[in-house]
């Protein structure tokens, strides 16, 4: 990896980064500071909650209600955060090299000494380090504000979420990256992860609704994303997690490769 | 002397569209070479090959002994390359820019400083400018330069000449493409005409004109008829009343011949100027 590239990619990203940092600090303050509010009206809400099949409750993360921290915070804010992830993700992943190739911009770095694989290494840590950031946005805003509604959240449970969101972020990232080096079209790689996105949406939403499709939910991404268990037991989801970096390091590492070997076209 | 850039039978194509064919040429060290041929030649597909940014279908180049394709980036680490339609970090002012470059070429910090103040850089200036300083701020012994001189003004123009002159004092190698034939001929040693993806021509800039084209004035006693010109290789270039002028690629006689049928009153053989030369190459199908 070359610092001064990694310096550029990540300078180029502050707009983006902070733009979606204030989202979803902002958000995830909100999200908190309605907790209490949520907690006195539990009773009034959760009779609603069971008119839905509980399936689909628990896909979407409210299947222990809506009361507890896990399912709250699982289904109101990071069920939102994976979304801005997603976006975040794809936006960056499909940069480096779709989106600089159609700009013509990526011949200045290739033209010099750095090879394509350190240059990709270089967009690879901006986004690595950029979703690492996003991630503890989401962890700080909410905590932050517990002190401020006289709840105390875990941190070191949050902390934990905030691994697997990371996690999540990057394989969005990772996949992204390699579809943006094989295609070398931003358009198609964007259209290609939004609709990968919302497939594994209808994919988990369909399984949780039809018992005999339910084996499909295993195809999908937010299968593996389970905030709600780990923010209530406070248990590290290590297969998901090691899932979701397997998923990222596979991405970025087909990137890599086919980058090295294929033709810079503009 | 020996050879900085080596092709040989370099041939890509993009799917059922050409690119180039069987192209084959060589640079000494020290020399500047112009690669000379309109938009949709093959220029800027040999440069992206001699760079490696694309890998060949067949045929080989070889940049300072290295395969252009597989030691791509030891290749990059001796030459400085300039875009022909050079784009830039809108994010980036044009300090951190060449900084930024200037770090991924093993430059020092600043190192663009003197070039920029004697191009006078300053806040808006065309694309290109950022280029010349861009390829001319460092070292390296090979400079790739694609249309380097297209959006320039006059007076900067002037100063790329400058610099390539500096650069070939300095020993330094340029391989320039261009369609901008004055700027060849004042600024190249030899030059190689590219035409629908294949090399037409490989010669020195003094020889290229003499040997192949001429530029023959007539003014006849009355108008030619129609098709009396009509010869292979012959080209009305401009023709009013009795007074001809007609462009002959090679061989002279079947003119000559021709002419001798005719009352010629005068007639001038001049070597026509390298526009003339490319418009020969080029345009071989024009004629009256």
């Amino acid at each position: 990896m070359n610092a001064s590239l990694l310096v550029l990619e990540l300078r180029r990203t502050r707009l983006q980064l902070v733009a979606y940092a204030v989202v979803v600090a902002i958000y995830g303050a909100v999200v908190a500071a309605l907790y209490p509010t949520v907690l006195e009206t539990a009773e009034l809400i959760e009779p609603y909650l069971e008119l839905v099949p509980k399936g689909f409750l628990e896909a979407f993360e409210m299947g222990g209600g809506i009361s507890s921290p896990g399912s709250y915070f699982g289904s109101q804010f990071f069920q939102v955060w994976v979304i801005v992830a997603a976006m975040f993700g794809i936006g960056l992943g499909t940069r480096g090299a779709a989106a600089e190739n159609a700009a013509g911009t990526i011949e200045i770095a290739l033209s010099t000494p750095l090879s394509r694989t350190r240059y990709l290494l270089g967009t690879i840590g901006a986004q690595a380090i950029g979703m690492a950031l996003l991630a503890a946005v989401a962890v700080v805003s909410v905590v932050a504000v517990g002190p401020l509604i006289d709840v105390e959240f875990d941190l070191g449970a949050f902390t934990v979420v905030g691994v697997l969101s990371f996690a999540f972020g990057c394989a969005v990232a990772g996949v992204s990256t390699f579809v943006s080096v094989a295609t070398l079209d931003r358009g198609r790689s964007i259209g290609f992860g939004a609709l990968a996105l919302i497939l594994m949406y209808l994919l988990i939403m369909v399984a949780a609704i039809e018992p005999t499709v339910e084996g499909l939910k295993y195809l999908s991404a937010f299968h593996y994303y389970r905030p709600a268990a780990v923010i209530d037991k406070g248990v590290m989801p290590l297969g998901e997690t090691a899932l979701f970096a397997a998923v990222a390091l596979l991405g970025w590492g087909l990137a890599a490769w086919r980058f090295r070997t294929r033709d810079l076209i503009a | 002397m020996p050879d900085v850039i080596e092709v040989s039978a370099l041939t890509r194509s993009y799917g059922k569209r050409r690119g180039i064919v069987d192209v084959g040429f060589a640079v000494g060290e020290g020399e500047v070479f112009g690669f000379l041929g309109p938009n949709g030649a093959g220029k800027t597909t040999t440069i992206r090959l001699l760079l490696g940014f694309l890998r060949p279908d067949a045929g080989q180049a070889t940049v300072l002994g290295l395969d252009a394709w597989a030691q791509a980036p030891d290749v990059h680490a001796r030459l400085a390359y300039l875009s022909g339609d050079p784009r830039y970090w809108g994010e980036l002012t044009a300090e951190r820019f060449f900084d930024f470059v200037g770090d991924l070429r093993g430059l020092r910090r600043g190192a663009w400083r003197p070039l920029a103040e004697r191009l006078e850089l300053d806040a808006g200036v065309p694309i290109k400018k950022l280029g010349l300083v861009q390829v001319f701020m460092g070292d390296e012994p090979l400079l790739v330069m694609d249309e380097p001189t297209t959006g320039l003004d006059p007076l900067m123009q002037r100063e790329f000449l400058a610099l390539i002159a500096e650069a070939r004092a300095a020993g330094r190698t340029v391989f320039l493409s261009s369609h901008n034939l004055g700027e060849a001929e004042r600024a190249c040693d030899r030059v190689a005409i590219i035409r629908e993806g294949r090399i037409v021509a490989v010669e020195t800039v003094d020889s290229l004109p003499r040997r192949h084209v001429h530029s023959v004035e007539l003014v006849l006693a009355e108008p030619p008829a129609h098709g009396t010109f009509a010869l292979p290789d012959v080209e009305v270039v401009a023709a009013n009343g009795p007074d001809v002028r007609l462009l002959v690629r090679g061989d002279l006689n079947p003119l000559l011949r021709r002419l001798a049928a005719l009352e010629v009153r005068e007639m001038a053989l001049a070597t026509p100027d390298l526009e003339e030369v490319f418009l020969a190459y080029y345009e071989p199908e024009r004629t009256a």
